[in-house]
């Protein structure tokens, strides 16, 4: 279609935690001058810069794009704020892609950055106002409540237990314990999950990922550049992002359409045509449990309603045929919004580098998908990215 | 179309009445823990000196704006700077009249980029681009280490 080959070469994240010193400025300068170094570039080399931040409520800073341009090396450059909500850690290497693809850039850093712990009592108090003003919001909903909803509707759709959901929690938990960015690794069993405070059935305490504060930045460049800048380039083989209507109550709760289309969009630009047997490894959106399960469905790794059963035969395990958010996922990594969903482009790029350590999974995988989820539950981002 | 024009009040139409219900608590950050430490502690502005080429920052920061490294160096600036620019302030952020108008001024320090904003305590009159002013600040037992503990620049 015209566009030019765009590669990651560089990679940074600070550790995901509750409440960071940092400012935000200063944790998207960390993640930032880390990926730099690993690129090995200076702020002079890049030229235009992407910054992608989730609701400004989160921090309580209005413009925050503005508010984090310093720290993500944005002053005096062409630097642009993207944001779709909690697709948008995906959506800001897609955004970043463009700027390179168009052969607007060859250089563009990704940054992308949260402090939900600004947020008080709760970040929930935020969410609040997503909710329609007129018919929802005097009902006090959490979104709690409305993954609820959808994880009851997903279990009755496919007959499936709490104990097939909860499999996930443990696996990226547990998975966590080897990212030495991680805020709530642990290695919980079943049991623990199963019987950790209920939240709102079928949601407990276990099946959640947490309020986090963290950044995560990429450097991306154009073939030429890639090429000079490193003998393990990664490239940006397909990108796809698709929105649904924002009035949630119109969905399928079972099966998200979207992160189809989505993927869809990005498998056909990565020439993939049976993405169940050619992507070795994915790291599908989880800030729940049974998301990563939906996720992988609308992903199309494999047939719908059949994502709980391939996760207790441990077919999505670091040695199954495919692993799942090995990196430990937003469940065990920790969610500070934008900056999980880059996490996961940069477990995948770690992954087809053979550089993820104690979590690299086997096989030298070649291929591998990136997804991230949100807005107002109705945006999917999809990254491709191939060796 | 409908567009009531004429309705001068939301309470003359049907209406909720919502909030969003949070508060905020900002960590001062690493540079910034440093800054009001300084200023609750000794008493003094810090300004952060980039070791790579040389950049000094107020406030300071934990990376230089310029070449992009880490700083780890902070220098003491004392509490006297330049008056950059300044106004007369009569209304507040909802519009009410101030009882006594507000003067508020930009200070900048030799050779350092960036610059405070604060309160002057300054005849109106008096007031010209350039002048010398210095920071008046609370007694040190009254500091909490926050921007009030600085109460105005004055004329040196």
């Amino acid at each position: 279609m015209g566009f030019r080959k765009v590669a990651i070469v560089g990679a940074g994240i600070t550790k995901f935690v509750r409440r960071a010193q940092e400012t935000g400025p200063e944790m998207s300068y960390l993640a930032s001058k880390t990926a730099l170094d690993q690129a090995g570039l200076k702020l002079k080399d890049v030229e235009m810069i992407t910054l992608g931040s989730a609701p400004d409520a989160f921090d309580g800073v209005h413009m925050k794009g503005e508010y984090l341009l310093s720290g993500a090396g944005g002053n005096n450059k062409p630097y642009i704020r993207n944001f779709v909500g909690g697709g948008t850690g995906v959506f800001a290497p897609i955004h970043g892609w463009m700027h390179v693809a168009s052969g607007a850039c060859d250089v563009c850093l990704v940054v992308c950055s949260e402090k939900m712990s600004s947020c008080h009592p709760h970040p929930q108090g935020a969410f609040l106002t997503i909710f329609d003003h007129t018919t929802e919001q005097p009902l006090k909903p959490t979104l709690i409540w409305i993954f609820a909803l959808e994880m009851r509707r997903y279990m009755e759709t496919y007959g499936l237990s709490k104990a097939d959901i909860a499999r996930v929690a443990v696996k990226n938990k547990n998975n966590a314990l080897d990212h030495p960015s991680a805020q709530v690794a642990e290695a919980v069993t079943l049991d623990d999950v199963l019987n950790s405070e209920v939240l709102a059935e079928p949601v407990h305490r276990l099946d959640i990922s947490p309020a986090s504060d963290g950044a995560a930045a990429v450097v991306l460049a154009s073939e030429e550049v890639a090429k000079r800048l490193t003998d393990k380039p990664v490239w940006i083989d397909g990108v796809g992002w698709n929105l649904d209507t924002a009035y949630w109550a119109t969905k399928d709760l079972y099966y998200p359409r979207y992160v189809e289309k989505a993927a869809r969009m990005a498998y056909e630009m990565a020439g993939i045509t049976e993405p169940h047997k050619e992507i070795q490894v994915a790291e599908p959106y989880d800030p729940f449990d049974y998301k990563e399960l939906h996720h992988m469905e609308g992903l199309l790794l494999c047939e719908r309603g059949e994502a709980a059963r391939l996760t207790a035969e441990g077919f999505t395990a670091r040695t199954g045929n495919l692993p799942t958010c090995p990196s430990g996922g937003a469940l065990g990594v920790g969610n500070p919004i934008a900056a999980t969903g880059l996490m996961k482009v940069i477990e995948i790029f770690l992954q087809l580098r053979e550089e993820a350590g104690k979590r690299q999974i086997p096989g030298k995988p070649r291929v591998g998908v990136a997804q991230a989820w949100g807005d107002l539950m109705q945006v999917g981002t999809v990254i491709v990215l191939r060796r | 179309m409908s567009f009531k024009e004429s309705i001068q009040l939301n309470m003359e139409l049907s209406y909720f009445e919502g909030q969003i219900p949070v508060n905020y608590q900002y960590t001062l950050g690493v540079a910034g823990t440093k800054f009001f430490e300084a200023l609750k502690q000794k008493g003094e502005f810090i300004a952060s000196v980039c070791s790579h080429c040389g950049l000094k920052t107020i406030y300071p920061l934990i990376y230089c704006e310029e070449c992009f490294n880490p700083i780890d160096t902070y220098l003491s600036i004392g509490l006297e700077g330049e008056l950059y620019s300044f106004t007369t302030c009569y209304l507040d952020y909802q519009g009410n009249r101030y009882d006594k108008p507000h003067v508020l001024g930009l200070i900048r320090f030799k050779g350092i980029k960036g610059g405070i904003i604060h309160r002057l305590n300054i005849d109106e009159k008096d007031l010209k681009l350039g002048m010398k002013v210095k920071a008046k600040l609370k007694p040190s037992k009254e500091r909490t280490g926050t921007i009030d503990d600085i109460m105005y620049f004055e004329k040196v």
